[in-house]
Formats: C-alpha cells, structure tokens, sequence
C-alpha cells in the first residue's frame, strides 16, 4: 500500500481516483496549497497531479514542490486534461521537476492509469 | 481583411468552449470505464473528445499557433493506428472496420498528427451516415497522382451529411447551409485534408460508397 498525493480540482474526477485507487492511501486535494501541508503531514510516495488549476499554476507548484529535498524521490505523474504540447513543460523542465509520467485524461484510461502507478511503485 | 473584434471574440469562445465541453466528457469516460458496464457510452464519448481535439488541432494549424511538420509519415501504419483507436466504437454501433493496405505503400509527405486527426474524422464521419451494422473498409492504395485513402461501406447514406465539396472543377464550394451529427466530423476530415494539401471527396469502389483523398507521395523515401 503506497501513499499517494492527488491535486485535482474536479470533484468527479477526486471520486473516480478514490474508487480506482482504493488499494492505496488516498490523500485528495483541489488546490496546490493544501498540498503542500498535506506533504509536510505524510510524505506520499506519489503526486498524482492536474496542472490546469483554476487561479494556480499546478507547474508553479510542481517547482516549489522540488525545492524541497526531503521530497526528492517523490514520485510525479501529471494526469492533466492539457494537451503535453499546450503545456511549457520541455526536455529540461521534465528533468528539473523529475516528472515520471505524463498522462492525457481524454486518452488515458483508468486501467492505464492504475498501470502507471503500480509500475511506478514497483520501480522505487 | 485583419482580424476583427468578433473573430477574436468567436476564438476565445472556442477555446473556452473546447475546455468546457471537454470536462465532462472526460468524467462520462471514466465512469463509464469504472463501472464497465456503459460500453457505448464510453465509445460515443471518447469518440466526442477526439471530434474536440480534431477540431482544436485544425484550429491551431489553421490560425499558425503551431506549424505543420511536414515529414515522410507510413500512411499505412497511421491507417492501422486509427482503425486500432476506433474499433470499440465501430463495435459499439454493430460495425466491423476492415483495413485493406495496398502492399509497399510507402509514404506520404505529409504531418502526421494532422493526418491521424483527419483519418480518425474520417472513419467517424463516415459511422455516423452508416444506417444500419454493416462492413467499413479503410483502403490505402498507390495511384498515378499520390496515395489515395478512402473509407466506404455499402451502407451510407449521403443525405444525412450536410456538408458540400468542391466541384469537379474545384472551384469554391456552395455554402453549408446546416451542419448537424453526421457532418461535424466529415467538414473536420475535409478541412484538415485541406491543411495537407488534399481534397477530400464522395468516392465508390465497386458496391461500396464514402469519401476519400490523395496526398503526396513521398519524394525522400521514394528514391531510396
């Protein structure tokens, strides 16, 4: 059982990730600032994050997120309704913020998702 | 003409809308997926996205934000991609999708995100006049004026696509006078053809009726 950070803003979406990820801890946010407390609480194994927040830039948070060392080997997939190429997330960006996956939420499925995570555990 | 007040106005409404409309639908998929029971809706919704991103993506070319990157693409492993994506929906509405690829096809020199998004128009396009289960076919073959790609099926109904073609001749095209259901993914298909320099039009071969286009050969991989 892994400990997971989601940032979401989407109430549906919030409920879909606790029903498919049930067999891990959820902790489940709508904005990049509560995230950053619920970190400091229980540091999660992964951040599952969506960067197009209303008001916040969720890229903004992922930087400030990797200022803190004690975070280093948290694990980032960005599951996003953004487009990778709508995003200014390039080769050294992807780099700097550590980011392990990027998935498109009109072409991801579930199934895949779950996938992600479990490889991405499976690896640490 | 410049760009007026309105045409920015229409932009930012589409950009917005796009997002909007998006939102939802990918709620619509996910539950349908968690529950495993709505395969239709799960099919008719994520067919409803890739209309939406088409859509965006012609948007894009078409005002220059982003550029086509023209490169010798395999039509036929494009082709076979798309078919892949769309099978489910195929499925879901009693339809099979064959492909048939012309053996040593080879390339076209065209974009291959913009190819991909006009095919997978295409082939929805082409569903949605489908009046009842029947056999699409996805062909892919070399003539003398490039590679010609067509979907048909014996089972289309032209009435119900609302969107007109140039003429023989190719001069402008009469005016669309209602666009409804069958005919938004069909006017993306043809406009996105047009992006990479190809007219899409009604086409037949033998039984069978839909809509094809022929794009440029690839010189780069031809003379290898």
């Amino acid at each position: 059982m892994a400990q997971i950070l989601v940032v979401e803003p989407d109430l549906t979406t919030q409920s879909i990730l606790l029903e498919l990820l049930i067999d891990h801890k959820l902790v489940v946010v709508s904005e990049p600032n509560e995230a950053i407390v619920k970190a400091s609480e229980s540091k999660p194994d992964i951040v599952i994050i969506e960067i197009s927040l209303a008001g916040h830039s969720g890229m903004e948070f992922l930087y400030e997120f990797r200022t803190y060392n004690d975070w280093d080997d948290v694990k980032i997939i960005i599951f996003s309704k953004m487009i990778l190429e709508d995003t200014v997330l390039n080769s050294r960006s992807w780099e700097q913020l550590k980011i392990s996956k990027y998935l498109y939420k009109p072409k991801t499925s579930l199934i895949e998702l779950k996938k992600s995570v479990e490889e991405i555990l499976n690896k640490k | 003409m410049g760009v007026t007040n309105s045409d920015k106005v229409l932009n930012d409404l589409m950009t917005i809308l796009y997002e909007e409309v998006k939102a939802p639908l990918v709620n619509i998929v996910q539950l349908s997926e968690l529950d495993n029971k709505n395969k239709i809706i799960n099919a008719k919704a994520k067919k409803a996205l890739r209309t939406l991103d088409n859509i965006n993506l012609y948007k894009k070319v078409s005002s220059s934000q982003i550029a086509l990157k023209l490169e010798p693409v395999h039509v036929g492993g494009t082709i076979n991609e798309v078919a892949n994506e769309l099978e489910p929906l195929m499925r879901s509405a009693g339809c099979r999708l064959n492909v048939e690829i012309q053996g040593s096809i080879g390339a076209a020199d065209t974009d291959k995100q913009v190819l991909k998004g006009a095919l997978q128009s295409l082939c929805q396009g082409l569903l949605d006049t489908v009046n009842k289960p029947s056999d699409i076919v996805f062909t892919a073959r070399k003539i003398p004026t490039g590679l010609r790609v067509s979907v048909l099926s014996d089972a289309v109904c032209f009435d119900s696509v609302k969107v007109s073609f140039k003429n023989a001749n190719y001069s402008s095209s009469q005016p669309i006078n209602s666009i409804a259901g069958a005919a938004a993914d069909i006017l993306t298909a043809r406009e996105m053809f047009s992006l990479l320099g190809a007219d899409l039009g009604k086409t037949s071969q033998k039984n069978l009726q839909g809509f094809g286009a022929t794009l440029n050969i690839s010189k780069q991989l031809s003379m290898v």
